[in-house]
């Protein structure tokens, strides 16, 4: 009805747009547009249209994924609780293998996450704690897709056609690199038509053959023209990233990212991704030899990111698909669980522990409860980081989460 | 498969009979009303094409007359691109050989798979995408798969919203796409209104008479047959969600969810729809898909669609009006009217070449048909379908999962940076793995090995290949690929080991394959 009121009236972009909402909004009774069905394509193409202008700050947020399911209670050490500790036989830390959380007599930050630990000394660290989403999922493969994706319901295929940050993208800042997964990209170095040669020599005809033609169908200049813009973006990216030096010798997802950093190209989203978390047996030995790497190339980046004098605009989330059984199995591992913490670092960030700190009560459970939607994080970072709205991009046709962390995760 | 298709045709006939008393009593249930609109109700065929009686010639690109029976080989490739998404040389040839006419006849006839192809599908249980892919390349009906992907867009449902033992709804969905690809549309549109995942899909199987949802009444009129906002009004969408009622989804314990219509949860009260043109009556899902196909402008839409489809996308009011008239006089059979596209003069118009972009399954489908490249048995355990699988849909189309009701956004759409180059790694598959995984590598369209010593050999492999995609390329292009065969000049084609050659020659094929006159057709 609303529509047939305002058809007539509006610009045809916006016209559009009603129409591609109209599903959502009768459907939904008449929710405000913030709430439509803003993962369309068309939708979120014609919308970023309008957006361009918003702005944003031009910050910089990191989403290090740790996937295979993060075992939180390997990283904030409840080291005084009696439950924690008969249902931790094995994996069990003592306090002196911690960093203990300042005027606080319950928990501490595992040592082999040194640099977190000393950034989180420094209020640069917030500990989002018991983070998930409803209705927890066991499969790495589905909850990766509901953190990946943003939303709950993953039936809904207007939100799964990209992810929530492509979709933030698409909606509010439409630069053709403001969103840059290291796995996507690969090496940027040679980012481009995928060309597996040593010289290149098809990358560079890919680009040649494209400016050498001429004349064809509209449709066959489309094509031209995609190819001449992917060429030159790439040699953009090739070329900003070629002379980038990190103050340190590893060369993992870690400095991929500080590649991406370096290359100036209107990102505001990095992601990438460390697996090896899935940590059934053996745990012990697993996190010595991940927890410290992790630590240690994370701190590389923040140094080369202080070399590129981006260390106040520069956000870092760590996150997992969800967290791991609160009780040790025989191997000795830890089994898939469901809450876990999100931990958020930089030197824009309120430090602290944040959401639902961690009880008895809790760790009697087989897993650690949720009281903190994934969701809410992110959009904390998206309003409080980035400068957007999130709504249009979390709060779509019937997903809806508690937006509460506790405090505020952003001084 | 058939028996599928025959459970339908079965279910549809118990309701009409379930009905039986409740369209005695009115007028909008009387198949009668339909035989008064149409002449005859013939058979249609091939003589469609001349039917209509446009006044005086129509460019050719308007021109629904049958094209000269005498085609060649640039014509042949372009029938084969857009019917069956590419060909061989040696099946360029055939057609040539067999002219227009049997061509098309060809194309149209749907043959039984192999036993090879079903079991290789099978194997892929409801695993969709890859289960499609295997008919798309290794099947004998091509024009079916194009056409079943065309409504696949058209009629859009994913199969996101199942899980579980329902997984085989997409599987089901699919197979009801294919069977009535190319036949009736009534009996298409009743088939897609019971359809199990689209019944999930739009809500049609959770609609109670005391508050229907009208979500599949709108999409039915917007999207399958009668285009946004064309004749139908929101309280025609309101009558039509009361019409729609009765249609449940019930499940056997352990069976994937199955369509019944009742008709104690149909609204058997009279509903007004499009009440300009029809008397209130107590309409049903079929008696809406009757009242629907009676009004001219479904005829149109659905000609315009399938015209837009296989020629280009500005057909004028009276080339459509004469293929919707050939649509109304066959019955709503939609062979007729794809036979009478693919022998247009029309289809083979200076306007309905390279003006479309092929979807990147269309565009791989297309490759790899062309080069004769198959999946062999040893990629029965899925290696090379699972990667094409994520190339194709981080190139933007995953089977069975486009972004919403309105299908996949084409041509221009497809050019997303990201997308074009996963588009090349999907197109790099069969080439980087064939040696191991894959039997038939398209060296044979190259000169023999025994002659890749030869300096002069370079120019005839690219000019090999340009032949296999009808490509006339100028001598600064053929340079260029030469190139690549050379790598600069520092790995110069290696005269004297030719067995470190096949990754040029790969690059050279690919690349060729993503030329804007490949990748648009």
């Amino acid at each position: 009805m609303e529509r047939d009121a305002s058809e007539g009236t509006v610009m045809d972009g916006c016209k559009e747009w009603l129409r591609l909402n109209r599903r959502a909004f009768l459907k939904s009774g008449g929710a405000t547009m913030g709430a439509l069905a803003i993962g369309d394509a068309l939708l979120a193409r014609v919308a970023s249209t309008f957006a361009q202008s918003t702005g944003g700050t031009g910050n910089l947020l990191v989403l290090c994924e740790l996937a295979g399911g993060f075992d939180s209670l390997s990283f904030l050490i409840p080291h005084n609780n009696s439950v924690y500790l008969s249902k931790r036989p094995q994996l069990a830390m003592p306090a002196s293998e911690l960093t203990l959380v300042p005027g606080n007599t319950d928990y501490g930050i595992n040592n082999q996450f040194s640099f977190i630990a000393s950034q989180f000394l420094a209020g640069n660290v917030a500990v989002v704690q018991q983070v998930a989403y409803p209705d927890g999922n066991g499969s790495h493969f589905e909850s990766q897709e509901i953190f990946k994706f943003g939303v709950r319901d993953l039936s809904s295929p207007s939100a799964t056609s990209a992810s929530w940050y492509e979709r933030l993208r698409r909606t509010y800042f439409n630069e053709p690199f403001g969103v840059l997964d290291t796995q996507t990209v690969g090496n940027p170095t040679q980012y481009g038509y995928p060309d597996n040669t040593y010289r290149k020599a098809a990358q560079e005809a890919f680009g040649r053959l494209a400016a050498l033609k001429a004349g064809g169908s509209n449709a066959q200049k489309a094509v031209r023209d995609t190819y001449k813009r992917i060429d030159q973006l790439g040699a953009d990216l090739r070329a900003r990233t070629e002379g980038f030096t990190s103050t340190g010798a590893a060369r993992g997802e870690f400095y991929r990212a500080a590649q991406l950093a370096s290359a100036d190209l209107g990102t505001q989203i990095i992601k990438l991704r460390y697996g090896g978390f899935d940590t059934h047996a053996s745990q012990a030995d697993a996190n010595a030899t991940l927890f410290p790497r992790i630590d240690s190339e994370f701190q590389q980046f923040m140094d080369d990111i202080d070399a590129m004098g981006m260390r106040d605009r520069t956000t870092v989330v760590f996150y997992s698909e969800f967290g791991r059984r609160n009780g040790e199995n025989g191997s000795p591992g830890t089994d898939h669980g469901y809450g876990g913490h999100m931990i958020v670092v930089g030197n824009g960030v309120n430090g602290g522990l944040k959401g639902q700190a961690v009880t008895s009560a809790d760790l009697n459970q087989g897993s650690l409860p949720y009281y903190v939607d994934f969701r809410a994080v992110f959009s904390s970072c998206i309003r409080d980081w980035l400068g957007f709205n999130p709504d249009p991009i979390f709060k779509l046709e019937g997903e809806t989460f508690d937006e509460n962390i506790g405090s505020a995760l952003f001084s | 498969m058939s028996g599928y298709v025959k459970k339908w045709r079965f279910l549809t006939l118990l309701t009409c009979v379930a009905l039986a008393t409740g369209c005695g009593v009115d007028s909008g249930c009387d198949n009668g009303g339909l035989d008064g609109m149409l002449p005859g109700g013939g058979d249609g065929g091939g003589d469609g094409g001349d039917g209509g009686g446009g006044p005086g010639e129509r460019p050719k690109s308007q021109s629904l007359k049958a094209h000269a029976d005498d085609i060649n080989a640039d014509e042949a490739w372009h029938l084969l691109r857009r019917a069956a998404f590419g060909g061989t040389p040696e099946r360029v040839q055939e057609v040539v050989q067999l002219g227009l006419t049997n061509a098309v006849e060809d194309l149209i006839a749907f043959k039984p798979e192999s036993a090879a192809v079903e079991t290789l599908a099978d194997s892929y249980e409801s695993n969709m995408p890859k289960r499609w892919l295997v008919y798309m390349l290794e099947g004998n009906n091509p024009l079916h798969e194009r056409l079943a992907l065309f409504w696949h867009d058209r009629f859009a449902t994913s199969r996101r919203v199942v899980s579980g033992v329902d997984d085989a709804l997409a599987v089901m969905h699919w197979q009801m796409l294919r069977a009535n690809a190319l036949s009736n549309y009534r009996s298409f549109l009743e088939a897609l209104t019971l359809d199990p995942l689209m019944l999930v899909w739009l809500d049609g199987g959770n609609s109670p008479k005391d508050a229907p949802n009208e979500n599949y009444a709108r999409e039915f009129w917007e999207l399958f047959t009668l285009g946004r906002d064309v004749l139908y009004t929101e309280d025609d969408i309101k009558e039509a969600a009361r019409a729609f009622t009765g249609t449940l989804l019930i499940r056997d314990s352990g069976e994937p969810r199955r369509p019944v219509f009742d008709i104690f949860k149909h609204d058997e009260t009279q509903k007004s729809i499009f009440p300009g043109r029809a008397t209130p009556a107590n309409y049903n899902y079929e008696t809406v898909i009757d009242l629907t196909l009676e009004q001219p402008e479904a005829a149109q839409y659905v000609a315009r669609n399938l015209f837009v489809c296989f020629v280009h996308d500005h057909p004028s009011d009276e080339t459509v009006q004469e293929l919707a008239d050939l649509f109304v006089e066959s019955g709503f059979e939609i062979e007729p009217v794809v036979r009478t596209l693919l022998m247009s003069e029309a289809f083979f118009s200076e306007d309905a070449q390279t003006n479309q972009i092929a979807s990147p399954v269309e565009h791989w489908v297309g490759f790899a048909r062309t080069l004769d490249m198959h999946f062999a048995s040893e990629d029965s355990q899925g290696f090379l379908l699972d990667r094409l699988v994520n190339d194709l849909r981080d190139a933007g189309q995953e089977l069975m999962n486009p972004p919403g009701v309105e299908g996949w956004a084409e041509d221009s759409a497809w050019l997303e940076d990201q997308w074009v180059l996963n588009r090349v790694d999907a197109l790099g598959r069969f080439l980087e793995f064939g040696p191991d995984r894959t039997t038939g590598l398209p060296y044979h369209l190259l000169p023999p090995e025994s002659r890749w010593d030869e300096r002069d050999v370079r120019e005839e492999m690219v000019k090999s290949i340009a032949d296999v995609f009808h490509l006339t390329l100028t001598p600064e292009e053929t340079a260029i690929y030469v190139e690549v065969l050379d790598q600069n000049g520092y790995l110069a084609f290696h005269l004297e080991q030719p067995d470190r050659q096949p990754q040029h020659v790969r690059e050279m094929i690919r690349l060729m394959a993503m030329d804007e006159r490949v990748a648009g057709r």
